[in-house]
């Protein structure tokens, strides 16, 4: 029987060694303490199954930063979220452009030198001079062109790319893309395997850059500044008042003054500062990262000017032909390189979901409504761009158009979200539109595949069979969860509904 | 520059001790390394609760590591530090409930007790996903946060005492206590036990 005492402290494996050689020995004596340790190894097992079933997924970098930037005690608004700031910015570009003209023009026009500003720069990145002549068969591609200026083949423009009007341009360098905003300009100073340079001349710049491993290096120069990363997502603006805003999506940015003073960007962070003006740190907005992601991703508009470019067929009506017809205006490089449309298809799905989390967290549905819109034309298959818009317009009270964002959902989803969707459904069918038949069906699919909230719905079925007349199956579904749900608030309300339809 | 940045990992100390600083970027990476095994402990210790409701936890539980990071002391494991807050929020979370869930079940104890028949499984090997769900819903709070620590997050005794702010020698009498009713539970799975819904 002494065997017997240790049958604790060998379940939790506190025996030293001699002791639990000894209890081992004595279980094969001892049918009762064989018995408890099996069944505690049984048991184990059984909660480690049910632990890998209850589990989140780990969180996403992107997830990370948002997080960080949510909970970072709000300052003062930022700057870009203030409604004078697009107003302001186009008469500030314009300004801007003038003055970064003159700065750059002995450089970019006669090729001959660089400025005492550009000498800093080279030896400030301890780099080899920049080429005196245009890149020759530079690996630059024009993936898509709104309004674009693209370079000529003749002379020092060849390097400059800008979009006057309300366009942007899409560029592959490499394997990274740089896409160009509106009212922006950029020059390509350097475009090799292992080393790009872009110069911001005006306006604004958004670049995706693969992972460098530490060889090579991208780099963006904003006047005599330079935004160097090696795998990021970020954008550089010209701000007025001579300002420049470096924005970080994902990864990270050193801004390096020509003094070499760094100054780290995080991801979620953006960057302010000017010769003359303070540095300051604030977090990413939403509308920055919808305006990052916006300019370098391809959207349905792009996809119909390609389609009409290589002549294929639009489906746009032809009291649309007009709109085409100043598309065509836009150019394609002729030779693209390998990659095409498809290849780049992924870029479609950049959307940053959490930015329209933000949106809707912050009550603004209209806009992540809007913006939703656009990214699900583009990647219908995307179930959780469904499943946000789901949650997007019931949050508004469009009961409606969740159910039928919900139905995209269980169509395309996987098993288990897709019967989280037929609930969510079924709860919008049976409460706010009165369709009880419809969230009958939904909810009996619940009830047949991976679920959560088994008495909840079972409760709900019964009540769309009240509400149908089938009081017989009701009164069987009500009896099955105070029976089989005991421990649940459904069998509370469901016992009481048995007591009401007995009276 | 920026290679060696990103190159460089900081070990959670480094980490805490830069919050602690009021530097608010490393929790991004803290959030990167604990936050799914918080949110998934947080769904373990909650169960009949969503995920989504895990999900809106986690988040305060990482502005609490924020705000108490210059408690945190450097020569501990951030783990159990941040197993701890969680346990707390979970109890926090359930506590706000008290209220509806009690009176429920009060309502429940009156009212549906003629109709629960004596069903059971006497088949404890084979119980399903569902049953374990079910019994460790039936554990009293203090058992059911022993039982997931020790089970299904593998955290050992020493870290469980940390943990819970309990000694122990409390740890392992919760423990056994858990496993006992978890067999009762498994074995009759309606009876007429303490369900733990209310802490």
């Amino acid at each position: 029987m002494r065997g017997c005492s240790n049958l604790e402290d060998y379940l939790v494996e506190k025996l030293e060694r001699k002791s639990k050689a000894e209890f081992q020995a004595h279980i094969g004596q001892c049918s009762k303490c064989r018995e408890e340790v099996s069944d505690w190894s049984v048991l184990k097992e059984q909660i480690s199954d049910w632990a890998s079933v209850r589990k989140l997924p780990e969180p996403s970098p992107g997830e990370a930063a948002s997080l960080v930037v949510s909970l970072r005690p709000r300052t003062a608004r930022p700057l870009w979220r203030q409604p004078v700031f697009y107003g302001g910015l186009a008469a500030a570009c314009l300004a801007t452009f003038v003055v970064v003209f003159l700065m750059n023009t002995p450089v970019h026009e006669n090729g001959a030198g660089t400025s005492r500003e550009d000498n800093r720069v080279t030896r400030i990145v301890q780099e080899p001079e920049l080429p005196e002549t245009p890149v020759e068969q530079s690996p630059i591609r024009v993936l898509y062109s709104l309004e674009g200026e693209l370079p000529s083949s003749k002379g020092t423009s060849a390097r400059q790319l800008s979009v006057p009007g309300e366009g942007r341009l899409l560029l592959g360098v490499g394997s990274d893309h740089v896409a160009v905003g509106a009212h922006s300009k950029i020059e390509v100073l350097k475009a090799e395997a292992d080393e790009t340079r872009i110069k911001l001349l005006d306006g604004s710049v958004a670049a995706e850059v693969e992972p460098r491993d530490g060889r090579g290096s991208f780099a963006v120069e904003a006047r005599s500044f330079i935004a160097k990363v090696v795998g990021t997502r970020f954008m550089v603006s010209m701000l007025p008042d001579s300002r420049i805003q470096v924005a970080v999506d994902k990864g990270r940015v050193e801004v390096v003054e020509p003094d070499e003073t760094v100054h780290a960007v995080s991801e979620g962070q953006v960057l302010e500062f000017g010769k003359k003006s303070p540095w300051s740190y604030s977090p990413l907005a939403a509308e920055n990262r919808l305006e990052l992601n916006g300019l370098l991703s391809a959207t349905e508009m792009d996809e119909q000017a390609i389609a009409a470019e290589e002549g294929t067929e639009s489906e746009e009506p032809s009291d649309r032909s007009e709109q085409n017809s100043k598309r065509s205006a836009r150019k394609r490089e002729e030779n693209r390189g390998s990659q095409s449309f498809e290849e780049f298809a992924p870029a479609r799905q950049a959307m940053d979901m959490n930015a329209v989390r933000t949106l809707i967290l912050e009550g603004r549905y209209a806009q992540a409504e809007a913006a939703l819109g656009i990214h699900l034309k583009a990647a219908p298959d995307d179930v959780a761009g469904w499943s946000l818009l789901a949650t997007c317009l019931r949050k508004s009270g469009k009961w409606r158009g969740a159910v039928t964002a919900y139905r995209q959902v269980i169509e395309k989803g996987k098993p288990q979200v897709a019967n989280a969707a037929r609930f969510d459904a079924a709860v919008l069918l049976q409460d706010k539109l009165g369709k009880h038949s419809a969230a009958g069906s939904l909810l009996k699919e619940y009830l047949e595949g991976p679920l959560l909230l088994e008495a909840e719905a079972l409760l709900r079925l019964a009540r769309a069979r009240m509400q149908s007349g089938r009081k017989d199956e009701a009164r069987r579904l009500l009896r099955q969860i105070v029976e089989h749900h005991r421990s649940t608030s459904a069998a509370i309300r469901a016992a009481r509904l048995l007591n009401e339809m007995a009276e | 520059m920026i290679a060696r940045a990103q190159n460089k990992k900081h070990t959670d100390a480094e980490l805490m001790e830069m919050l602690a600083k009021g530097d608010m970027d490393p929790l991004g990476e803290i959030y990167l390394r604990y936050g799914g095994a918080v949110r998934s402990l947080l769904w373990r210790l909650l169960p009949g609760r969503l995920a989504s409701d895990a999900e809106d936890l986690c988040q305060e539980i990482f502005m609490t590591v924020y705000e108490t990071a210059d408690r945190f002391q450097l020569n501990r494991e951030i783990r159990p530090w941040i197993f701890g807050i969680t346990v707390r929020k979970a109890r926090g979370f359930r506590r706000k409930n008290w209220v509806r869930e009690n009176l429920l079940r009060r309502h429940a104890g009156e009212g549906i007790s003629e109709v629960l028949p004596a069903t059971a499984n006497p088949d404890s090997v084979g119980a399903t996903r569902h049953q374990i769900n079910r019994a460790i819903a039936q554990l009293p709070r203090v058992q059911r946060e022993v039982l997931v620590l020790y089970v299904a997050q593998n955290m050992s005794g020493e870290q469980i005492s940390e943990i819970l702010g309990v000694r122990i020698n409390t740890v392992w009498t919760r423990l056994r206590r858990a496993r006992l009713a978890m067999r009762e539970a498994l074995c009759n799975p309606v009876g007429d036990k303490n369900t733990g819904e209310v802490t």
